[in-house]
């Protein structure tokens, strides 16, 4: 039932950003509470901190900045329904995959780690193209290496374009019949598992 | 009254250790499962205000350990969800339950049923 599972990978990525954004707003709330706390103190005759209110009032801009990043990149991922095929810059789709695991990978004790490089482009579904990456984020991060640290790349390999997922553990192969397999089969894409990494490759017609 | 307060947001759970403090109530807080473990193990606490979901163990399991290292200490437990199924199994496996972000006062009257002898 693949319409299902988009669905159910959509209400998973909305589920994950609603309680990174609800972490955000209780940070906000707690910090704005002891603010008003030291003004009520300070009417009552205790000395102000300066440095204490400066340093509520960075908190609250890091927080500001921290739910505005939430936002972007889950319009980001919302505006990946607009085309069903389209040139995708895979550095992008992954980064935004890291971005959307990233609670994911905070509950899980596991550090997902973008790393820059010259786009590359894939014609392919952008919302498809996500979801595969982050199926293939969650997978890694199931069985991540002694670091616990998944490393993410995309480059242009002589096969095709591709996104490499390093710092897994071992190099347990993907059988014939994973629904992964399936899912990047949907999208032209193909999976090679090697030591400690996993590729998505999208061969060249 | 001495409470430990157990969140992974450490800006959240600092600034609501200072409003307790603020409030006369001797307050520590920890940012996950091993340092409180460690500071129940340093200090004797009535009551713990944990976290539901946090990075390796669960707010459930870490209770579970406190109490085994302080038996008799009461738990309330926070959540940012307020699911169904969070209000269930901290209704049945503490003293209160609180939706994030926490009235300051209802947390304070939370603590204090708690310790009135509430279960959990």
């Amino acid at each position: 039932m693949p319409a299902n599972d988009d669905l159910r990978f959509f209400g998973t990525v909305c589920a994950s950003v609603s309680h990174e954004l609800k972490n955000v707003l209780a940070v906000m709330h707690e910090q704005a509470g002891l603010l008003g706390d030291l003004a009520l103190m300070a009417e009552r005759g205790m000395p102000l901190d300066p440095c204490r209110l400066a340093a509520a009032a960075d908190c609250l801009l890091k927080q500001v900045r921290r739910g505005d990043a939430i936002l972007t990149n889950i319009s980001r991922f919302a505006h990946t329904t607009d085309a069903s095929a389209k040139p995708v810059d895979l550095a992008e789709a992954a980064s935004l995959a890291v971005a959307l695991c990233r609670r994911r990978a905070d509950m899980r004790q596991v550090c997902l780690a973008a790393e820059p490089g010259q786009a590359v482009c894939a014609a392919v579904d952008p919302f498809l193209a996500v979801r595969l990456l982050a199926s293939c984020l969650d997978r890694a991060m199931d069985a991540p290496g002694a670091e616990k640290t998944i490393r993410v790349a995309a480059a242009d390999s002589p096969d095709g374009p591709a996104v490499t997922l390093a710092g897994l553990a071992g190099d347990a192969a993907i059988p014939d019949d994973d629904p992964l397999r399936a899912l990047a089969a949907g999208l032209g894409a193909r999976l090679r598992r090697e030591a400690a990494s996993l590729s998505v490759i999208w061969p060249r017609p | 009254m001495r409470l430990l307060l157990v969140d992974d947001e450490t800006e959240l759970v600092s600034a609501l250790a200072e409003r307790l403090r603020l409030r006369g109530i001797e307050t520590d807080f920890a940012t996950d499962g091993d340092a409180a473990a460690d500071k129940v193990r340093a200090n004797a606490y009535d009551l713990a205000v944990l976290d539901m979901k946090m990075p390796g163990l669960s707010g459930l399991d870490l209770k579970k350990k406190l109490q085994r290292l302080r038996p008799g200490m009461r738990f309330i437990f926070m959540t940012g969800h307020g699911s169904e199924e969070d209000f269930r199994a901290g209704s049945a496996e503490a003293a209160g339950y609180l939706v994030k972000p926490v009235r300051i006062e209802a947390l304070i009257a939370a603590v204090q049923a708690a310790l009135a002898g509430g279960q959990g």
